[in-house]
């Protein structure tokens, strides 16, 4: 299942920036883990990826480097700066309360199963 | 997607070098044909700097690299890069976020100001339909209300008709001889010539005289002259004179007042002939010329225009002045009764009318000016319309002569007309202004001399420039107003100089019968003076007193300070020329002007002419 794009407007950016957490990464490194660590929910092509890491970058949310010399060609990394694991932190609690508040009232969990069946 | 051919062609020679940055970067990679295609076409469509583009393809054909090394085929990877157009389009949006905080200041600043001035052009164009569609309705026809004045008097009763058969003699080959009068006496180069043209001309003196005891002028005003004065204009000047077509309702201030200049030179004749006369004993003459002067002011003051009043009062002050001359040189030549006509000819209320300023024709100026260039809702209000705007151009030729015009072509009309239409005052704003101006001029008039205070005139009249807004916004007010303090000042002075002509007449009838002058002026009253004329400087009785048997007659002049009847250096006229508080303090700051009104306005004795 693949998210609407109003609703990937709003996941995609903090799952990279969640991603990055972690380690640096690349674009096509990005793209490859959201599909597979969501099971394909989180899906984007380059169109999405591209402009979302410019955008975060332009608000100083992530940072890029070339690295050469590591793999056979050349990888732009991304990281995240200290604005971008303030905003991480902040996102995750709303998300957090977001998911909290969708399974109190029976969007999400096992309540939500039966949903429009 | 389509692509325009023409549109990519101009993009590829436009960012030629941007594109071989991005080329080259691409190239690095390896990538099969199709990939570095759609790589390049997206690149390409982003039209970012050159710098961005290099850097967003190396990326993309990083992520192609890394896609074909992973295993995925050339066809998987370009069919999920999606459409290039979009994808261009998206990263263009979010790279130019990543510009500098200035350039993206810059930008967003020239994106509001084309914003703006696009609203700005659009509401102007808004503007200039709705100016192009005013028209002005036109519903008095002043020329006609002028002439209906005196539509009741017969032709033959007319003055005008009868001047205009005096215009030849007074030709463009004799104005040489006419160069210097009235001032020309007895002993001058020019008096043998003088004498010559007079009795050559002695025939049309007595036309002027004759359409002078007329009661009317009875000339109707026009745009254009009327056909007998141009066929005399023609004689005169031995040369065509322009006949322009009469209108039916022309505008107020386009018409002409031939009389006014005609009459100037027929009172200079009439006044040198009266000293001839004078010379010649012939106290009758110099009687009937005077009464024809006063005739002359008297028709030229009957329309109702300020320079009509303007011309008519210099006309009596020359009257007069001469008058008190021709007493002290030839008194014998005039007979007791021809010294109480002349009086009573001065002292007659038909005199103290054509002394007196007449505002009614510079109102009329103004609605006239209103009423052709104003839209009218019918409440006082209207705006400007593009008729009024051409009229500008009429009226500024007249009173800003010097002024840089509008040439009026289509251009001028469409853009600078509705601008002009916005910047000044609507009819309701002009018009109450002119209101408030004339309202404070009449209060001038009403004023003697002594107590004329232009304060609030000036203020007003000073406050339509203040600022550069101010002066477009009431530009026809500040050109139809008339230089009300200076004008009644003239006024003034010529009812004080006509004052001091009776009061010269009155001493001599005295003199005759008594045998010595008076020693008070309250003397001549009510026998020879019914009373003691005021000073016009300070409102006190006019000065007197008799120096070696012989009367000083003087006024204290437009400095306030009785000298004691002695004039300024340059002579008695310059302390009788009013002038504004602030000009007084500037002229007597320099030396010119402290030789010109430092002393007192003397009119007994007579002074020699001087430079003035």
């Amino acid at each position: 299942m693949r998210l609407e794009r109003e609703l990937m407007r709003g996941a995609g950016p903090v799952a990279v920036l969640r991603l990055l957490s972690v380690r640096p990464m690349y674009g096509y490194e990005l793209i490859d883990t959201l599909a597979s660590r969501t099971e394909g929910v989180l899906a984007m092509g380059q169109s999405t990826l591209y402009p979302l890491l410019y955008n975060l970058e332009a608000k100083g949310l992530i940072q890029a480097e070339w690295r050469e010399g590591e793999a056979a060609r050349p990888r732009k990394y991304y990281s995240l700066t200290g604005a971008g694991k303030r905003r991480l932190e902040t996102d995750s609690k709303q998300w957090a309360a977001l998911a909290r508040a969708m399974t109190a009232l029976g969007v999400i969990g096992p309540e939500a199963e039966g949903v429009g069946a | 997607m389509k692509r325009d051919p023409e549109a990519s062609r101009a993009a590829t020679v436009g960012h030629a070098a941007g594109a071989r940055r991005a080329d080259s970067s691409v190239d690095s990679f390896g990538l099969p044909a199709p990939i570095t295609d759609i790589i390049t076409r997206t690149v390409r469509s982003t039209r970012l700097w050159r710098g961005e583009r290099a850097e967003v393809a190396r990326e993309l054909a990083s992520h192609f690299a890394e896609g074909l090394a992973a295993g995925r085929s050339e066809r998987d990877l370009i069919d999920s890069f999606g459409d290039a157009g979009e994808t261009a389009r998206l990263i263009r949006r979010a790279v130019k976020r990543r510009r500098p905080l200035v350039w993206r200041a810059a930008a967003r600043t020239a994106k509001g100001a084309v914003v703006a001035t696009l609203a700005v052009v659009a509401l102007f164009v808004v503007y200039a339909i709705r100016f192009s569609m005013g028209d002005p309705s036109v519903t008095r026809n002043f020329t006609a209300e002028l002439n209906a004045r005196h539509a009741h008097v017969p032709a033959s009763e007319r003055a005008w008709p009868v001047y205009v058969r005096a215009v030849p003699a007074f030709t463009r080959e004799s104005q040489e001889v006419r160069g210097e009068w009235p001032g020309v006496r007895p002993g001058d180069e020019a008096w043998d010539a003088t004498v010559g043209w007079l009795t050559a001309n002695a025939g049309a003196l007595a036309i002027i005289r004759d359409a002078a005891s007329r009661p009317t002028l009875g000339l109707d005003v026009s745009n254009a002259h009327d056909p007998a004065y141009v066929a005399a204009k023609a004689e005169a000047n031995g040369e065509p004179y322009e006949l322009t077509e009469r209108e039916e309702n022309p505008t107020l201030i386009t018409i002409l007042l031939p009389q006014l200049g005609e009459f100037r030179q027929f009172a200079v004749a009439l006044v040198q002939d009266a000293s001839v006369a004078a010379h010649e004993g012939d106290g009758g003459r110099v009687a009937a010329n005077m009464a024809a002067v006063s005739g002359l002011a008297r028709h030229a003051a009957e329309q109702p225009f300020l320079i009509s009043s303007l011309v008519a009062i210099a006309i009596t002050q020359m009257q007069c002045e001469h008058l008190m001359r021709l007493l002290a040189d030839h008194g014998d030549a005039f007979s007791d009764a021809h010294l109480r006509e002349l009086a009573h000819l001065l002292g007659s209320p038909r005199t103290e009318d054509a002394l007196r300023i007449d505002f009614s024709a510079e109102i009329a100026y103004f609605e006239d000016f209103v009423q052709r260039a104003y839209t009218d809702d019918g409440r006082g209000g209207g705006r400007l319309t593009p008729e009024g705007f051409r009229f500008l151009s009429t009226l500024e030729s007249i009173f800003a002569p010097d002024a840089v015009g509008v040439q009026h072509d289509v251009l001028a009309d469409t853009v600078v007309g509705p601008l002009a239409a916005i910047v000044m005052g609507d009819r309701r704003e002009i018009t109450d202004m002119h209101a408030r101006l004339m309202g404070e001029a009449q209060a001038i008039a009403s004023q003697p001399l002594w107590r004329m205070d232009t304060a609030r005139f000036d203020a007003l009249a000073d406050g339509l420039s203040s600022t550069p807004l101010r002066t477009a916004r009431y530009l026809p007010v500040s050109w139809i107003i008339p230089v009300a303090p200076r004008s009644h000042a003239a006024s003034q002075v010529a009812i004080g100089t006509r004052d001091a002509a009776l009061v010269a007449i009155a001493l001599e009838l005295h003199r005759r019968r008594h045998g010595e002058y008076p020693a008070a002026l309250g003397d001549l009253v009510p026998v020879f003076l019914p009373a003691v004329p005021p000073d016009r400087f300070d409102g006190n009785p006019l000065r007197y007193a008799l120096r070696d048997g012989r009367p000083l007659l003087y006024s204290i002049g437009v400095d306030g300070i009785d000298d004691a009847g002695v004039p300024p250096k340059k002579g008695p006229r310059g302390a009788g020329q009013w002038r504004s508080a602030p000009e007084l303090a500037a002229s007597l700051a320099t030396r010119m002007g402290r030789d010109r009104h430092i002393g007192d306005w003397v009119f007994l004795p007579v002074f020699e002419p001087t430079e003035e």
